[in-house]
């Protein structure tokens, strides 16, 4: 408790409290260009932040790597662009609220889920980061596999109306995640000799031409802007209030949250899915989901705010990065002389701490962003169709291009592009392929891995609790919404 | 029946399991690990299409609808009017982005963007807004220069003419 | 559309196209003379934030002391590297653009499959760092490396493997054919994934670099039982190399270093080579560089060419069950 109240006087001094605005408005920044993520904006702050004391460095990058999660949803509401795969949830019934002209109500959800989803987070890490770091490590590839089938199960049936094309939707982005280099046998697959995606089809690339691309193309075809309306109604406050009451759905989706992001490579992206889908379920009006619901975007955002911490906790607790974001941020963790581990609690407690405090102070620092910048943001929402759509078109492709810095990866958004929109008019969603895309390595890796350290042997699948648990929710949520009518059929039956 | 071979909601399934088929079809020479798991996708996948081709085919009514925003459920039925004023731009939209990628490969992204902001500006607006929005055009691909080129390293002005 | 705004369109064409083509062209460099008087382009065949990656970000400061000249760092991760070898291979000989390297994974990179870039023609500038592999298993394990050999004679061990075609897989195939023991590799991509699935009890052992298990090691969760590599490493004193066990085993280092592209004029190799050789030396990365336990070995340019000719036969022998 000591450290704690130590770490809070640090953090508040003037130097730290600086780094962490900085770092804040930083990764916002980098957030909200869709394709760019906190690694490039990391990296490139390394031989700047060198000469920092270490406490306050690991301040600075902390704060723009949550921020930049943030960033991240900014355009996902606004644009229907997932700034990163991990906002992917939020543009479900953010991007609906904007079009209503409620761009406003929308921020003030965000910016709240922010500061709770990442304070609970942060608050449940202080109080577990070891046991839940062990808790982490029993999940074999055998787990993993379950995790990413069940993952895929919910997001196909729930996100989707039409539960067969959501699955097939998923399909599809199962067959892309196997293209390129075959973990398992160091195979090429399907690429034709095209080295471009060797390394597999790169998934913000396709990320930007499945989300960015297809809504420029909508909204050139519509010829408006993104509110349907020309006035915004509703207020920031306003959005705030609703939050809270939803205190239930709350505690549900950073729970999810949490979870999700303690364990390592499972990404970000299924946590906010996850708890969308979850809270659709529990929901007493599930059809208004998608419309612009605000529970549906609270759920989504409390829950990827909630990751975050999460993944810190594998992180910093066992030296193993939970993403690519996590891994730069080990790096430099280690630049300072913190090494990651259970030892890194006892021998440098002073820097953890003063890192967990600015976390849960960088939390209430986005919200008092959203509460005095955001809140105008919605304004973009008014824009004239013909400037909002080079914007997004530029904006996007630029960030699909800046990471490998190659031309032809534009063309992959743009040929994703075209695959969205037809998908659109086909009456599909993108968010199952998209998903089937980010998890297909998943799933296939570890079946294989599993099976190779069993020997060939299939009761691998079904030998840990935490397995058996998983099978039990995959089939839950099959199940599930055949179960409410079938009760009804059995009793009225009896009648 | 000819009726439901039009819907694009049918002719996406259909192409779905051409597509299937073909990621089926070249896994054969994979070694036995790389195999198995595209070609149980594949197989599974058809499947589910199949049957939703089945109940597209059984089903009574047709609904011309299509879904408006990329997570909008909803499905609006819109009059031929709109819907050729609606493919027009789009066809627009398409050349300008060709064109602006294709100037992109030649002399760098920053051309691209500049094209980008030119193109849509003046084949989409208004004719009142037209200067107005060419010195936003010009001022956003400076921003865009100054931001990614000079602080952030990104090569824009890489193509293959130099 | 009017003609006004048909006309209008025109005009503000033959001005873009204007402005594009009146942009002065990049102007090619003297040999030597005046070297370096512009940016100075590093490309990093790794992802931002792994080991290569970071060691390239550490040592440019200290670099653009030296050299006077603003260095910008570019990753090129895409297929192992393998595209950036390629386009280096093409790359201008000017010194502008010069290509970060852990050696041998280049040369790995071409007995695995055809590729259109040879590693013997670039110019290798300078080695700085080198790295070694290591055996670790569950600290809960067998406790020394004899207790692990026995074992791994008497039935197959599930190790982990960091990646086809990475150096790990290379050390890990030299290893195995000096000791004669067959094992299930489990492959990943990178060494978090095995290292956390060791820690997690579900493999028996793993190979990866020191730097990767470093936390767990020191947390007491993982035993480091071999060091491949021709001497201590000063970090992890106690760790016995195959020499002090009696094994005679095949050791190719892992090294990075910087190569220039095919074709650069000595006078220019000979600026970087010293540039970089200060500031490996410089008191302030060697600072860092123990912060991140990087061992520091200064390798001059011909020496790095004899390394780089050297292990072309040597891993040679290995291209077949590379391909596995």
């Amino acid at each position: 408790m000591d450290m704690v109240l130590q770490a809070i006087e640090f953090v508040f001094q003037w130097q730290n409290m600086a780094a962490l605005v900085g770092g804040s408005v930083y990764g916002i920044i980098i957030g909200v260009l869709p394709g760019l993520g906190p690694s490039a904006g990391m990296a490139l702050m390394i031989p700047i932040v060198l000469k920092w004391n270490p406490a306050t460095a690991l301040i600075f990058m902390g704060s723009l790597y949550k921020c930049s999660n943030y960033g991240g949803s900014l355009t996902a509401i606004l644009v229907n662009t997932p700034g990163d795969a991990s906002n992917a949830a939020t543009i479900l019934d953010g991007y609906p609220m904007c079009e209503q002209g409620r761009g406003n109500v929308a921020m003030g959800i965000s910016a709240t889920s922010a500061m709770v989803g990442g304070t609970i987070g942060m608050v449940v890490l202080i109080c577990m980061a070891p046991w839940l770091a062990d808790f982490a490590l029993k999940f074999g590839p055998a787990e993993y596999f379950l995790t990413a089938i069940l993952a895929l199960s919910i997001i196909a049936a729930v996100v989707q109306g039409a539960t067969l094309k959501g699955l097939a939707a998923a399909g599809l982005g199962l067959l892309l995640s196997t293209v390129g280099f075959d973990v398992i046998t160091g195979h090429l697959r399907y690429t034709f000799g095209w080295m471009i995606i060797e390394d597999g089809i790169p998934l913000i690339q396709g990320l930007v031409g499945l989300f960015a691309v297809t809504q420029a193309l909508v909204l050139a075809e519509s010829a408006s802007s993104i509110s349907r309306l020309s006035k915004l109604s509703g207020s920031f406050w306003e959005g705030v209030i609703i939050y809270f009451k939803h205190p239930m759905a709350i505690i549900r989706a950073s729970l999810i949250g949490l979870v999700i992001g303690v364990l390592p490579a499972v990404g970000q992206s299924s946590a906010g899915l996850l708890a969308w889908a979850e809270a659709k379920r529990e929901s007493k009006h599930p059809e208004t989901f998608g419309q612009g619901d605000p529970e549906g975007l609270l759920a989504s955002e409390t829950s990827t705010n909630a990751c975050m911490p999460g993944d810190l906790v594998c992180t910093i607790a066992l030296g193993i990065p939970g993403s690519v974001g996590a891994a730069i941020f080990l790096g430099i963790m280690i630049i300072f002389g913190v090494i990651p581990g259970p030892l890194v609690f006892a021998e440098k407690a002073d820097v953890v701490y003063s890192l967990f405090v600015s976390l849960v102070v960088t939390s209430f620092v986005i919200f008092i962003f959203g509460a005095t910048v955001a809140k105008h943001f919605a304004v973009f929402t008014l824009i004239r169709n013909e400037i909002i759509v080079p914007c997004i078109l530029v904006v996007s492709l630029l960030g699909s291009f800046a990471i490998r810095n190659m031309m032809p990866d534009i063309m992959i958004s743009l040929a994703f592009g075209i695959v969205g929109y037809l998908m659109l008019k086909g009456g599909f969603t993108p968010i199952p392929l998209l998903l089937g895309l980010v998890l297909g390595e998943m799933v296939e890796t570890n079946y294989h891995r599993a099976l190779m350290i069993s020997g060939g042997s299939y009761s691998i699948f079904f030998q840990s609790t935490i397995s058996k648990v998983l099978i039990f929710l995959t089939i839950l949520s099959f199940a599930g919404p055949y179960m409410g009518p079938f009760w009804k059929t059995l009793t009225q039956g009896e009648k | 029946m000819k009726e439901k071979f039009k819907l694009l909601d049918v002719q996406l399934k259909l192409a779905l399991l051409i597509i299937f088929g073909f990621f089926f079809f070249y896994a054969i020479p994979f070694p036995e690990k790389s195999r198995s798991f595209p070609q149980l996708i594949s197989v599974v996948s058809i499947i589910f299409v199949l049957i939703s081709l089945f109940f597209d085919f059984t089903k009574q009514e047709i609904v011309h609808g299509e879904i408006i925003d990329v997570d909008d459920a909803e499905v609006k039925i819109l009059d031929d009017e709109t819907k050729r004023a609606r493919k027009r731009r789009f066809y627009k939209a398409w050349g300008i982005i060709i064109v602006s990628s294709a100037v992109g490969f030649l002399g760098g992204f920053l051309f691209s963007s500049l094209f980008f902001f030119l193109g849509f500006t003046i084949f989409f607006g208004e004719k009142k807004d037209l200067v107005k929005n060419i010195c936003i055009a010009l001022g956003m691909t400076a921003l865009i220069y100054v931001t990614f080129e000079i602080i952030m390293g990104v090569p824009l002005l890489e193509g293959i003419l130099w | 559309m009017s003609s006004k705004a048909a006309n209008k369109g025109i005009v503000f064409l033959m001005l873009a196209l204007g402005f594009m083509f009146s942009l002065p062209l990049a102007d090619r460099v003297a040999e030597g003379v005046g070297y370096p008087d512009k940016i100075i382009k590093f490309i990093v065949t790794a992802g931002a934030g792994g080991g290569e990656d970071m060691e390239a970000r550490l040592l440019s400061p200290f670099l653009e002391k030296y050299l006077g000249q603003r260095i910008i760092i570019e990753n090129q991760p895409g297929a192992g590297g393998r595209i950036a070898f390629e386009k280096f291979q093409k790359a201008e000989p000017n010194g502008y653009s010069l290509v970060t390297y852990t050696f041998p994974k280049s040369i790995i990179m071409e007995f695995m499959d055809k590729t259109n870039y040879k590693t013997m023609d670039y110019v290798p500038v300078y080695s700085w760092s080198r790295s070694s592999q290591l055996l670790v298993v569950h600290s809960e394990s067998w406790k020394t490396f004899d207790e692990f050999l026995k074992a791994a004679k008497s039935k197959t061990l599930s190790g982990g493997l960091s990646g086809r075609g990475s150096t790990t897989h290379l050390a890990a195939l030299l290893a195995l054919d000096e000791l004669g023991i067959k094992v299930n590799w489990v492959p990943y991509e990178g060494s978090a994934g095995s290292v956390a699935a060791l820690a997690g009890k579900h493999l028996d052992f793993t190979i990866c670099l020191a730097t990767s298990a470093v936390s767990l090691i020191n947390a007491g969760k993982l035993r480091p039982l071999l060091l491949f590599s021709e001497r201590r490493d000063p970090y992890m004193p106690d760790v016995p190399i195959a020499k002090d066990l009696g094994i005679n085993m095949e050791i190719i280092p892992t090294l990075r270093g910087v190569e220039a592209p095919p074709k650069t004029p000595a006078a220019i190799i000979k600026i970087l080579e010293s540039a970089f050789d200060k500031a490996t030396k410089d008191p302030g990365f060697i600072e860092v560089a123990k912060k991140r336990q990087l061992i520091l070995q200064p390798t001059s340019s011909r020496e790095f060419g004899r390394i780089i000719a050297n292990a072309y036969p040597r891993i040679g022998k290995y291209q077949q069950m590379l391909k596995e």
